[in-house]
């Protein structure tokens, strides 16, 4: 398990998302497919808290174990503002499909073409 | 878990996980029942969990299996139970061929540049500093090993326990507490601000929800 292998899963989980997110044409299809998105860059961020440290962390070395300390958990801190970003814009978005579906009897988006024109 | 860090078994383990989340994103996009996509979805997301536990980040699996198997996948099977637009929900629109070149390129681009990019190995550090290594991952005395001032000292006393001997446990041992540490000290203005996120979506769904009586008839 290297830092390579866990963000080659990161990317083939990121491609997958969006092609489900580009290619559904259900609103809560593409929603489920841009949760998948969000995993991805939460493992790539996670995977680099685990795996790296910043460039330039070893120049100062009398204070290197306090600074590795300090940056470790960086990654994982980015991830769980991540999730809480998730769950509010599923949230919203589950509340839009359903006002949708009351007003427009579909959740297709390819239907919804009213602002264009 | 020291010992079986770097072993195989965490090697085969990663792989089985990083199998099942990519097999059930699979499902997820490719299948025509939009509930039984939503069940994989969840068990995608409970793959994601074990990859969290194996990098180390034990609190965002918790984190992970609570708000998106717990909480956003029981939602998305609310919204579909209230849609009632299964039958023939998931199918494609007439993008797809452009979607999936689009989507193979940009992970293909994301796929190169992480193995062509330089990254400073935490493990390498961590193995030329011992010191490093215990803060990290094992023991540690603070006031023994002299690497870090008085005013640090004080400041990851909040975050890890120290006990009796004045030993703490490194931070990746003991991660859930230096999370919270960390939500008190550095990261102290984004966690305000996700509070007023949180809110403001709550009252937003609660107003594009709410049912008029003049409107609907």
């Amino acid at each position: 398990m290297t830092l390579e292998n866990v963000l080659l899963v990161s990317a083939v989980l990121f491609a997958i998302g969006l092609y489900g997110a580009l290619a559904k044409s259900n609103a809560i299809m593409v929603l489920m497919s841009i949760e998948i998105m969000f995993n991805a860059v939460n493992i790539a961020a996670i995977a680099f808290s685990r795996f790296t440290v910043p460039a330039g962390l070893t120049d100062s070395p009398v204070t290197v174990t306090q600074q590795a300390v300090q940056r470790a958990l960086t990654g994982q801190m980015l991830s769980v503002f991540v999730i809480t970003a998730a769950a509010a814009e599923v949230a919203l978005g589950l509340a839009l499909v359903i006002v949708v579906y009351r007003r427009r009897d579909t959740v297709d988006v390819t239907d919804l073409t009213e602002m264009s024109g | 878990m020291n010992g079986v860090e770097g072993s195989n078994v965490t090697d085969i383990a990663f792989w089985v996980v990083s199998a099942v989340a990519i097999a059930a994103s699979i499902m997820v996009v490719t299948l025509r029942d939009i509930f039984r996509a939503a069940l994989f979805l969840a068990l995608s997301f409970m793959a994601v969990a074990g990859l969290f536990i194996l990098l180390r980040a034990e609190f965002l699996a918790v984190v992970q299996i609570l708000v998106y198997v717990g909480a956003i996948s029981i939602l998305i099977v609310f919204a579909i139970v209230l849609v009632r637009d299964m039958p023939g929900g998931g199918k494609d629109n007439h993008l797809k061929v452009v979607a999936a070149t689009v989507a193979a390129l940009v992970g293909a681009l994301a796929i190169f540049v992480s193995f062509n990019s330089e990254f400073t190995d935490l493990d390498a550090l961590e193995a030329s500093n011992p010191d490093v290594a215990a803060a990290l991952t094992g023991t540690y005395n603070l006031e023994s090993t002299g690497a870090v001032d008085e005013e640090f000292e004080d400041q990851i006393a909040v975050a890890l326990p120290v006990g009796e001997d004045g030993t703490q446990t490194g931070i990746f041992s003991n991660s859930t507490g230096a999370i919270g540490g960390l939500f008190i000290r550095d990261f102290v203005l984004p966690f305000e601000a996700v509070s007023v996120l949180l809110l403001a979506a709550m009252i937003g769904a609660l107003a594009l929800l709410r049912t008029r009586e003049e409107e609907d008839s």
